[in-house]
């Protein structure tokens, strides 16, 4: 191939990858944690460990409960200064909005039902735009009663969305940030192919024995290898998933018109109203519309729950209401929904099936959503995603490998950085997740500040062990290895088993009483104590550092020294 | 040109941007004639999301490896302009929406 081809490929792979490698590393780890997210979830609020259950009466229990929901605070005074239109006045004050929408969604997998309202605003700029304020709640779909805001949910209310957004939403800079990643892991997947072309060879070489620069070159390219088709199929359907909305916003700018004028005609296709008719009417039952849409997908030879239930255009004589099936025993998320009057509760239409194209787009995007219930399947992402983690880390180390011995002989800062950036989206990052959760069982779930403390401590103990690792980066200078691998891996073995302990102290839930009874908290656990004894396994190993890497390395300091 | 001790200030900023306009241009174009022809506005959507990022991968390594890459980059963001405003047009044309 012509060299300089290859050269710019080894350019892209190697510096893209390094300065984006830290946020690839929160995607692989936390999209790998998040297979799991509602399991941490009920590790993280103890309140919530019992099974899952369906979407519960809206007649007798979900409305009365939505009427005491509240526009969110932070979504008003983020949202409504840029959707009402001043010259109508001020704007509307927040508990004077009204609502005009309903949704509940339920999965397998979460005893906690999500529910929300849409509040309509009198004064739009806007008229045609979605304006609307919003307010949730979690809630025990048993009871009614709500689970109070301070306790986070730190599977899918922290670690999902750290995931793809970096929870950084100020003007979706952590999207971005997240979206250039998946991207460079394409990048680099690919470059990293046309760099070694022997591709086959290196499915089947791991030479654990040999110098750290080539093992680590051999781990790098067989998890590269092994999860190709796994990496490159996630970061591309990660980025499909933002695509229309984000990277390539075209119906919402440029194609704008045309895409209000379909919704239009689709509309009058399937006679769902886009608007409210302005004329209040009365609500019939929605028990018994989701009773007639549980008989059609029985009637259609697919019986099956409801997972999501929407209701629009809230006390008019517009509004419908949509009923989806919960998609736990297929791929696609599509829901099969019936569409109600909810004035008459006759069904207005039913989802037609799926165009090929649509098909395909939602099949790949619900792979990655994997909201299906198929437990072996959902190892296997973790296990891909973590192979993803050992590929990014792996080449944190190779990269200082190869390079601390000339570093060290010509006083380059270089590999002493990248070294101390490598132990913190590593072990630091670990650190971080670990104390997150020790810190849940250790704080008082009636403090009112709860969750917001948890995210902090997370940050912060994740900028300490930054610090740590750059502190204690002063041998990598003289070819050796930074100590923080292994200060910071007998921090990770301490957290695993601390955190493990504390559940078991906060709760009474010890792991044999969870194996027997409550399968995701006693897989958190397990995961925990696994993360502890790996982290020993290697701060034991680090601690036997070869002496014969010192020798090497004064020995190669002198030859270059003279020259 | 060797590349491999030289930082490409030009050659990196040429390629990303060159081809995400031109990427944006593609899939707002594609949109606006897959719609023309009468396929549904929101297949039109999903079909060039899957097309657009394919293309920006393939296209993004070659311009950076392409010996002119600037020019090149320059090239594909006018080019992506282009299509922006073909897309554009045939929207107005098809439904006479100001915009």
């Amino acid at each position: 191939m012509d060299n300089s081809v290859k050269n710019s490929m080894l350019w892209l792979h190697t510096w893209l990858s390094l300065s984006i490698g830290i946020i690839l590393m929160i995607a692989f780890f936390f999209g790998s944690l998040s297979v799991f997210d509602r399991e941490i979830d009920r590790w993280a609020i103890p309140e919530t460990r019992f099974e899952p259950q369906p979407m519960p009466s809206f007649d007798n229990l979900l409305q009365d409960v939505l009427k005491t929901v509240e526009p969110n605070e932070d979504d008003y005074a983020a949202t409504m200064p840029t959707i009402h239109d001043f010259s109508a006045g001020e704007m509307t004050p927040r508990l004077d909005l009204k609502p005009v929408e309903y949704w509940a969604y339920t999965t397998h997998r979460d005893p906690v039902l999500a529910a929300g309202v849409g509040y309509g605003i009198p004064h739009a700029k806007d008229p045609d735009g979605h304006n609307h304020i919003h307010g949730w709640i979690s809630m025990d779909p048993r009871t009614g009663e709500i689970i109070p805001d301070s306790q986070l949910a730190i599977g899918s209310d922290f670690f999902f969305p750290l995931h793809y957004g970096l929870t950084f939403s100020w003007y979706n800079v952590g999207y971005w940030l997240i979206g250039i990643a998946g991207m460079v892991m394409m990048v680099g997947l690919v470059t990293g192919v046309i760099i070694h072309r022997k591709i086959f060879a290196e499915f089947f070489t791991f030479r654990p024995n040999k110098k750290i620069q080539r093992s680590t070159l051999d781990l790098h390219n067989m998890s590269g290898v092994v999860g190709l088709p796994f990496h490159f199929f996630f970061a591309f359907t990660g980025l499909l998933i933002f695509a229309s909305w984000l990277y390539f916003p075209a119906s919402d700018t440029v194609l704008k018109p045309m895409h209000l004028q379909h919704d239009v005609e689709e509309s009058q296709q399937t006679g769902l109203p886009l608007k409210p008719a302005g004329i209040p009417a009365e609500m019939s039952s929605v028990d018994a519309m989701m009773a007639k849409a549980q008989q059609r997908w029985s009637e259609n030879g697919m019986p099956g729950d409801i997972g999501y239930l929407t209701i629009a255009h809230l006390g008019d004589k517009n509004a419908y209401v949509s009923v989806y099936r919960a998609s736990t025993d297929r791929v696609g998320m599509t829901g099969y929904g019936v569409h109600f009057s909810a004035t008459t509760g006759e069904i207005i239409m039913e989802d037609p099936a799926f165009s090929p194209i649509n098909a395909v787009s939602d099949f790949l995007i619900s792979l990655h959503f994997q909201h299906f219930e198929h437990w072996l399947l959902r190892w296997l992402y973790v296990i891909g995603g973590l192979l993803g983690c050992v590929c990014i880390a792996t080449g944190f180390i190779f990269y200082v490998e190869k390079r601390k011995l000339k570093h060290a002989s010509n006083g380059s800062q270089g590999s002493r950085i990248v070294d101390a950036i490598g132990v913190t989206s590593v072990t630091g990052m670990l650190i971080a997740t670990l104390a997150m959760l020790v810190a849940n069982r250790i704080i008082p779930s009636e403090y009112a500040g709860k969750g917001d403390l948890e995210i902090n401590i997370f940050w912060g103990l994740w900028m300490i062990a930054l610090v740590h690792a750059l502190i204690r980066s002063k041998p990598v200078l003289k070819g050796l290895t930074n100590p923080a691998w292994q200060e910071q891996c007998w921090v990770i073995c301490a957290f695993g088993v601390t955190a493990v302990a504390l559940n078991w102290i906060s709760t009474g839930d010890h792991l044999a009483f969870t194996l027997a009874n409550y399968l995701p908290v006693a897989g958190v656990d397990i995961c925990l104590l696994v993360t502890s004894a790996i982290a020993f396994i290697a701060a034991r190993k680090l601690s036997r550092q070869p002496a014969t890497e010192k020798a090497k390395s004064q020995t190669y300091a002198k030859k270059v020294a003279h020259g | 040109m060797d590349i491999s001790n030289s930082i490409p200030v030009y050659r990196l900023p040429a390629s990303v941007l060159g081809t995400y306009a031109f990427c944006w241009g593609l899939v707002a174009f594609g949109m606006a004639l897959f719609s023309l022809f009468g396929l549904n506005f929101h297949d039109a959507e999903s079909l060039m999301m899957m097309v657009g990022l394919t293309v920006y991968l393939i296209v993004f390594l070659w311009v950076f490896a392409a010996k002119n890459a600037v020019r090149i980059g320059i090239l594909l963001a006018i080019l992506g302009a282009v299509m922006t405003a073909i897309a554009w047009l045939i929207q107005h044309l098809t439904i006479g929406g100001a915009s």
